[in-house]
């Protein structure tokens, strides 16, 4: 198997504020291999943004990183040198961010936001870069790429905002694109035109793709794999067929059942999750999903269940679902 | 076409300019003549009947409301109308010879804010809780604290008597505004640090400069090119009352610095109620804020792509 393009083992987070600190990231292992489409899911305050940020050393100083292994197509991303950390984000390591009308700065064209990422990763110059920069609008299907290089940010549609960003960030031909929440600030019609263009995107480039959502539907469409988190651990972690088909952590299979589907002339009754994610420094001990569990016993309580492998696939639970055909 | 919103703007500028300067001419006025006194009666060697010969020829023998609207129906044309005491000089002209040194040192003071305090006000912010900002926010404390009475006469003692370095006093060279400009220019700097450090803190904790870091960028280019801009806002916004802080600092600063600007003919004029000369100063000082606002208004517009649009 070729070596992975993300790798991280032990990856712990945590936030210190007003002296406090809050653990948002609990001894994560995840891989992103070259070509896959890893899809990672949890409920907000679940830790999955901050993953990948933590990866490229994109969080803020009051952010503690630690981990047994960090690396970047083989970079130990700790020990970059600021150079080398500007050269593999965006050239090897591409986000894409939830609301692109936040994540585009507002006082610059279009046009002059694309070109710095030609300029600083392929080092092209003015009048090639501006070309290189409306070919990539024209590849993520935006009306017009000539004239939208001079428009801004706000003078797009929020569809046409996020594919300015999916282009932005395909300039530098990243290895691994990080979608964060890519389609959640866009109306349904749209995030599946979106969703369409990411996945074909990827196919047609080779490129891996981290997919983090807090929507299973979303990545049931595009994703190879998935990595579900809850309170900062990964809590299972399989191909998506398998995950989705035959689920083995309980809250793996409660976020399965509250999700709609669109099968069948009536829709059946949403099961919602009982109770509330733990906030995070408020963890229980023992199993940060057992206060909600249905299928809970006494030790979930007061141990933290082990990570079992089996094949290519992984859970942390004491009392599993189904054991696989 | 390009000519014409421009054109629209500058119109609009002109009226509302206008507007003001009527409005504070006609207080203005008002309070002066309300204050006990007149010009010539605190001489007693002179004669009444000289005094009256006197106040007949500025006509103030004649009722207030006449008085006013000779003043305004001059002030239309541009006439300042004559000074009570410099007998044969027209404000016109005692203010042609003041305002080049009132405006160089208020430019002068103004530029030295701006280029310390912008710099300045960056740095702390980029690497906050360090050495730069907490020698920024000590610059500021100062600056807010030390009156332009008492930091005048300090930089006086300290660089040009101890350390030779300047003039005491005067404005022969462009270098004697070197100290002048400090003392006026201190105050605006503190704001101006304080204003960019908040400015630049609010701009990095933005979601698009987390992008901009993400896609590699190097930091002075995410800090110049997509920092800078928008936290420049809060300073520009500022402009407009920083003239006028500096406005009225450049009356004490140059008393402190014997410089002849209209500071002195503002202080004296008011000690002998010298009113067309007090009304002129004050007509002139509004008139360049009115215009430096309306300046700070069409700069803010360049500088935000949607607030252009509206």
């Amino acid at each position: 198997m070729t070596k992975p393009i993300v790798e991280i083992e032990n990856l712990c987070v945590s936030f210190e504020r007003d002296g406090a600190r809050t653990e948002v990231l609990r001894s994560v292992d995840l891989q992103v291999r070259r070509g896959e489409a890893l899809g990672v899911v949890g409920e907000s305050g679940s830790g999955k943004s901050t993953l990948f940020l933590a990866a490229a050393r994109l969080l803020p100083p009051s952010a503690s990183v630690s981990a047994r292994k960090l690396q970047i197509s083989g970079h130990d991303v700790s020990r970059l040198s600021r150079s080398k950390l500007t050269a593999i984000r965006g050239a090897t390591i591409g986000f894409v961010f939830q609301d692109a009308s936040a994540s585009l700065n507002p006082y610059l064209t279009i046009g002059r936001q694309l070109c710095e990422m030609v300029e600083q990763h392929r080092h092209a110059e003015a009048p090639r870069a501006m070309e290189l920069a409306e070919q990539e609008l024209a590849a993520v299907a935006i009306p017009d790429p000539a004239s939208t290089l001079h428009k801004y940010p706000h003078q797009l549609s929020g569809g046409q905002r996020q594919r300015a960003a999916l282009a932005m960030a395909l300039l530098a031909k990243p290895a691994v694109l990080v979608a964060d929440e890519p389609t959640t600030a866009l109306d349904p019609t749209v995030q599946a035109q979106v969703l369409e263009l990411l996945g074909r995107l990827r196919r047609e480039r080779g490129l891996a793709l981290a997919m983090v959502s807090h929507d299973l539907g979303v990545v049931a469409g595009i994703c190879d794999r998935v990595a579900v988190l809850y309170a900062g651990r990964v809590v299972e972690e399989a191909a998506a067929s398998s995950l989705f088909s035959r689920p083995r952590h309980p809250y793996t299979a409660a976020l399965l059942a509250s999700a709609p589907r669109l099968t069948g002339l009536r829709p059946s009754r949403l099961a919602a999750i009982p109770g509330t994610p733990p906030r995070p420094g408020e963890l229980p001990t023992g199993c940060a999903f057992a206060p909600r569990c249905p299928r809970a016993v006494s030790r979930c309580r007061s141990e933290v269940p082990p990570q079992i492998t089996q094949n290519e696939s992984r859970f942390s639970c004491f009392e599993p679902l189904g054991e696989p055909a | 076409m390009i000519h014409h919103p421009f054109t629209r703007a500058a119109v609009r500028v002109a009226a509302r300019t206008a507007g003001v300067l009527l409005a504070v001419a006609l207080l203005s006025f008002a309070l002066l003549r309300a204050a006990p006194g007149g010009p010539f009666s605190e001489d007693r060697s002179v004669p009444a009947a000289v005094r009256a010969n006197l106040e007949k020829r500025y006509h103030l023998d004649e009722p207030l409301a006449l008085q006013a609207a000779r003043y305004l129906w001059d002030l239309a044309h541009g006439d300042l109308g004559p000074s009570f005491r410099y007998a044969d000089f027209t404000v016109n002209d005692l203010l042609a010879v003041g305002l080049p040194s009132t405006l160089a040192l208020g430019a002068a003071a103004m530029a030295f804010a701006l280029a310390i305090g912008i710099p300045l006000g960056m740095a702390a912010a980029a690497r906050r809780g360090g050495l730069i900002d907490r020698l920024a926010s000590g610059i500021s404390v100062a600056g807010l604290a030390l009156p332009t009475f008492v930091l005048g006469p300090l930089l006086v003692a300290f660089f040009a008597v101890t350390l030779r370095w300047f003039e005491p006093s005067g404005l022969e060279h462009p270098a004697d505004l070197v100290l002048p400009a400090i003392a006026l220019g201190a105050g605006p700097l503190a704001v101006i640090t304080r204003l960019t450090r908040a400015g630049m803190l609010d701009t990095l904790s933005q979601e698009y400069i987390r992008t901009a870091r993400a896609k590699g960028l190097p930091e002075r280019t995410v800090l110049f090119r997509h920092g800078l801009r928008p936290s420049l806002v809060p300073v520009l916004t500022y402009l407009g009352p920083a003239l006028a802080a500096v406005l009225t600092g450049s009356l004490v600063v140059e008393s402190v610095f014997t410089i002849p600007g209209i500071g002195q003919y503002v202080v004296r004029g008011a000690f002998n109620r010298d009113y067309p000369v007090v009304l002129g100063v004050i007509l002139v000082g509004t008139t360049f804020l009115v215009v430096a606002n309306a300046l700070v208004d069409l700069l803010l517009t360049a500088l935000d792509p949607r607030v252009r649009e509206r």
